[in-house]
């Protein structure tokens, strides 16, 4: 084979049509998304909506660490290709879930906007067009409200919803995927009324098998006995669908504070499925520890919650310090000795005017008067 | 004589009288807090009160810090500072070989601070978040706290500083003190208007901005962590391993700052 | 047997009669406290950046004036007190100068930290919400309760004097109505003479504890800061010799000019010059002592910021003042007061000058140095003062030269009536002038 600068200049083009051609991302006008999973869509589907992750319900799960929201996937080759999503998350206030399912994203979302309303979940169907906080209901738009039967519940410490949506919908504004493609999506929780706070995009393979399904799950715990002030151990367990140990996998424990997740390390469980960790706060108060498992070797992902209760430890009252109190006494004792001794000097000249015989104003000798 | 011995018997009266008036004076002081507690009146300064159980502290990593004055900026642009000051001053050390580094510092709302200790009105105290303030309303310009800052923290409205309109619309509050007012003392306040509501101060803002990992951290000393904005980390371990230090640590202010020491690792 | 008392007319005359010279030298004196106050009104409008202060430099003139005037105001008391209870005779023709240069002294030292304050407007919050843990809240109380003993303490003495003038003269209404108030009931019977004494032996012996904790109080404002140069516990005793020291300097000045102007080399002797100049001395080298004792210590310890602090004072900015300080206002007054050859009125007349130019310029020296010495790394503070500040300086001098010089032309500034109780033997007791002789 002779090397000429043509051929390997249309070797190279060559490569980089490849490159370009495959790999739809690099339309993308945004942040490069990463490939967190995939899921096929079979013809019929087990995901009941009530409100509880079962195992078995879904096909494909990630844990984003930046909300950290733990999503599950799965497909359903219907007359909608539906896709059923689970979503564990701590957030309060609402929570979104911003998707396009197509080949190549131009950074425009649909949103399912959840948040709890009472004792039951309320969604919103909306659009966004790039990262603009421009969020629109679908309804608004002409369209209409496409999510299927959500619920939700507060689980302990944090909320769990399920829901669905179509792949082949009626309105303009919601994506199509008909064929196998790219579901992009991002996470994004509410910090206050107009602010939410946004992950990095992610996506997913539609029409691909996933690796694996093994259902995991994770707990939090505390060992016997209350928790202490500066010696707070929590315990992570991970077992499969069927309460078995999963062991040596890594979980990643995080605690939340004022100002975002300290983490609290990445640590292994052994055989029996358990490790921990140390945390110690300096004071009462409800501390929010998260745990996450990534999802490896053909387990799905998981995560968990725990609220610490740290109890208020019993505090004198503050009063004046003692010495100050003495030095206070003292003080008053001596300037009141003084001003006493003032007053004392004052009376007993007054008492000696007072015992005066002379009429003051008898004056015998005539006076000088003045130049 | 007996004017004498009238005059004696209404000595004894009136020594009888003062003593027991001074006797008094300092038995009731001594007695005050429960002499409080029966009349009902808490003598707790009630601009004390943070309304939260938090306390904050600030890390600034030297290791990081390059200088650039960006946390100044920010910080006069958050609270109009008037012209002429820096609440956080960035100071350059250079020791005797040559070695150099930025120092930049805040107020060290310190847990036994000498400026609170001083003021004859009360005008500086201590938040029980940890927070020194000053009341604006109260402040009478004496600059007695200024005097006794071993950090040199404090600055003082010489004349009638320059206002903005926004300044001027601005309602004065202990956490927001703008419009600024002549003859009052002047000081970082850890941006309490800002970490009420769960925001970073200005400074650390700032130099996350300028470095995207910025040197400054800022936390809540009960949570055991502090965050520049991009990570969070953990303030005992850190401080641990790193060789934590405060500034004249030996002078028993117990600042609410730590530095990290000028090397990088 | 002089039994009646009479007014002794070199002691009057003063009051009688004034001459051109009093009303030049106190228009002079009024316009520069005009000067001032214009100065301070100028500082009302503009804020206290018309002054050289800044954020390093916080404190300057306005305090250091504060720390002098106090300190001078401890002539009262030494002269007065002190040498009564010790029973020293020949204070009895200066007591009274000395009394009287406590009261205006403080009176004009109590104005300085109102000047020096940023919000002059709000000095009720110190009554309000004061503080007793801070050290300016036990300069207010010792201060107030100086002030009132002191008045007290002079005005007690003015009685009898009162009552002779009262009595023998017609001086006009302005003085008429201070010897009615003060002596209307005094007739000088044995009761009222006893009971003086007794209220002025029990004066004397409380206000000397009360002075000295004054000027120790003022120390403990600077003292009780973690700042170099300040930050040392011999302040106290610092301050309160020197303020003795300045305080004896002061009124040794006073003695020459009263002395010169009303004629009064009968009262006011060489001997007298002479004893307060001893006394001068030895607190000079009291004062010397201490200020060894704080430098050396500071010096061989070689702390870094105290190291600083001491080459600003010995070879820096300060250099010029602190030298001229100690060489010019301890050093050479102590070589003048104890050789005999210049211990003569007018060398110890110019010891005394010289000690208090020092002992002013000492006072500069405690506060600004101290501040300018950078406690973060290495930002020294300048300080300039303006002509605010200066003008008002020279007004306070001025105004306690003027409010003392009119003291002396209501009071007679030498008490008539101790000198002649000294003059005679103790146990006469004399009369007013109205009662026939018995």
């Amino acid at each position: 084979m002779r090397s000429s600068p043509a051929t390997i200049a249309l070797a190279a083009l060559f490569f980089l049509g490849v490159l370009v051609l495959s790999n739809p991302m690099w339309f993308a006008p945004s942040a490069q998304a990463t490939h967190e999973g995939d899921v096929m869509c079979p013809s019929s589907t087990v995901t009941v909506h009530d409100a509880f992750l079962q195992p078995g319900e879904y096909r494909e799960s990630f844990f984003d660490p930046k909300t950290k929201v733990l999503l599950y996937f799965a497909c359903v080759q219907d007359a909608n290709r539906t896709i059923h999503v689970g979503l564990a998350t701590p957030w309060e206030n609402w929570t979104d879930l911003r998707f396009q399912a197509t080949d190549a994203w131009n950074g425009d979302f649909n949103v399912v906007r959840v948040s709890m309303k009472g004792d039951s979940a309320e969604a919103l169907d909306g659009f966004m067009r790039g990262a603009e906080p421009n969020f629109v209901e679908d309804t608004s738009l002409g369209g209409s409200h496409d999510i299927a039967g959500p619920v939700g519940r507060l689980s302990s410490d944090y909320y769990v919803y399920e829901f669905a949506f179509p792949l082949r919908s009626s309105d303009a504004y919601d994506s199509q995927l008909t064929l196998n493609g790219s579901f992009y999506f991002q996470l994004a929780y509410a910090t206050d009324r107009a602010t939410f706070l946004e992950s990095d995009p992610h996506f997913i393979q539609i029409g691909q098998a996933p690796s694996g399904a093994r259902w995991a799950s994770l707990e939090l715990s505390l060992p016997k006995g209350s928790v202490a002030l500066e010696s707070a151990e929590i315990l992570v367990g991970l077992r499969d669908d069927r309460s078995r140990p999963v062991a040596f996998m890594p979980i990643s424990v995080f605690v939340q504070t004022t100002f975002g997740f300290l983490d609290l390390g990445t640590v292994l469980t052994n055989e029996d499925g358990l490790a921990s960790v140390q945390y110690a706060p300096r004071d009462e108060g409800v501390y929010l520890v998260g745990a996450a498992f990534d999802g490896e070797r053909g387990y799905l992902a998981s995560a968990a919650w725990l609220s610490l209760v740290l109890p208020p430890v019993p505090s004198d009252p503050t009063l004046l310090p003692g010495d100050l109190l003495v030095i206070q006494t003292l003080i008053v004792l001596v300037v009141g000795g003084v001003w006493s001794t003032y007053a004392y000097s004052l009376f007993v000249v007054w008492q000696g005017l007072r015992a005066s015989r002379e009429a003051p104003s008898d004056r015998q000798e005539p006076k000088e008067e003045t130049t | 004589m007996a004017e004498s011995q009238e005059w004696q018997v209404s000595r004894r009266r009136f020594l009888r009288i003062v003593s027991g008036g001074v006797a008094a004076g300092a038995v009731s002081l001594l007695l005050s807090d429960q002499i409080f507690e029966i009349i009902g009146w808490a003598p707790t300064d009630s601009r004390a009160l943070a309304g939260q159980r938090k306390q904050w502290v600030m890390v600034i990593d030297l290791a990081r810090c390059n200088g650039c004055g960006e946390c100044t900026k920010g910080c006069s642009r958050e609270h109009f500072v008037p012209q002429g000051q820096e609440w956080i001053k960035v100071f350059k050390v250079q020791n005797e070989l040559g070695a150099e580094y930025f120092l930049p510092r805040p107020c060290m709302q310190c847990e036994n601070p000498p400026c609170v200790k001083v003021c004859p009105v009360g005008a500086t105290f201590r938040r029980d978040d940890g927070v020194v303030l000053i009341d604006h309303d109260r402040c009478i310009g004496c600059r007695y706290c200024m005097a006794a800052c071993p950090y040199s923290a404090r600055s003082f409205n010489w004349a009638e500083p320059a206002h903005t309109a926004e300044e001027l619309n601005h309602t004065y509050s202990l956490e927001e003190p703008w419009p600024h007012r002549v003859g009052t003392v002047e000081k970082c306040m850890f941006c309490a208007h800002l970490t009420r509501h769960g925001k970073l101060p200005a400074c650390v803002r700032a130099c996350t901005a300028e470095m995207g990992d910025g040197a400054i951290f800022f936390g809540d000393l009960r949570e055991d962590a502090v965050s520049n904005g991009v990570e969070t980390i953990p303030l005992a371990k850190t401080l641990r391993e790193r060789g934590g230090f405060r500034f004249k640590e030996e002078l028993g202010t117990l600042p609410r700052v730590w530095y990290l020491p000028p090397r990088s690792n | 047997m002089a039994s009646d008392l009479h007014a002794d007319p070199i002691l009057v005359r003063p009051l009688q009669e004034t001459t051109w010279r009093f009303y030049v030298v106190c228009g002079v004196l009024a316009v520069i406290v005009i000067v001032g106050v214009a100065g301070y009104v100028t500082q009302l409008q503009n804020g206290l950046a018309v002054t050289g202060l800044n954020d390093k430099v916080s404190w300057g003139l306005y305090i250091s004036n504060f720390v002098f005037f106090i300190g001078i105001s401890h002539a009262g008391t030494l002269i007065s007190a002190i040498l009564r209870v010790s029973r020293a005779e020949w204070r009895r023709p200066i007591t009274r100068m000395a009394e009287s240069i406590t009261v205006i002294a403080i009176v004009i030292a109590a104005g300085f930290p109102i000047i020096d304050m940023g919000r002059p407007d709000r000095l009720i919050h110190v009554f309000l919400y004061g503080r007793i843990q801070s050290a300016i809240l036990w300069d207010f109380v010792s201060i107030f309760t100086y002030l009132t003993g002191s008045i007290i303490y002079l005005s007690l003495p003015m009685i009898p004097d009162a009552a002779i003038l009262r009595a023998k003269y017609r001086l006009g209404r302005l003085r008429e109505f201070f010897y009615n108030f003060l002596a209307r009931r005094w007739t000088g019977n044995r009761l009222q003479k006893m009971s003086l004494e007794k209220a002025i032996g029990m004066m004397a012996v409380i206000i000397i504890p009360v002075a000295v904790s004054v000027h120790t109080v003022v120390s403990w404002i600077f003292g009780m800061t973690l700042r170099v140069g300040w930050h040392t516990a011999i302040y106290g005793p610092y301050f309160v010799v020197g303020a003795i020291f300045s305080g004896i300097a002061t009124l040794l000045i006073a003695m020459a000019v009263f002395r010169k102007v009303y004629h009064l080399e009968k009262y006011i002797t060489l001997k007298h010059f002479r004893n307060l100049g001893i006394l001068l001395l030895v607190l000079d080298i009291v004062l010397i002592y201490f200020s060894l004792s704080d430098y050396l210590t500071a010096a061989y310890g070689s702390e870094t910021q105290e190291v600083r602090w001491l080459e600003a004072l010995s070879t820096g900015p300060y250099a010029f003042l602190f030298w001229g300080t100690f060489i010019g206002g301890f050093i050479v007054p102590a070589f003048l007061l104890g050789m005999k050859r210049t211990r003569t009125i007018p060398g110890i007349v110019i010891s005394a000058i010289l000690v208090d130019i020092g002992m002013w310029i000492e006072r500069f020296l405690i506060v600004v140095p101290t501040m300018a010495a950078p406690q973060v790394p290495f930002d020294w503070g300048v300080y300039q003062p303006t002509w605010v500040e200066w003008s008002i300086t020279a007004a306070s001098f001025a105004g306690f030269a003027l409010l003392y010089a009119i003291f002396s032309k209501i009071f007679p500034i030498v008490s008539m009536w101790e000198v002649q109780e000294g003059a005679e033997a103790p146990s006469e007791v004399p009369a007013p002038a109205g009662q026939v002789n018995a």
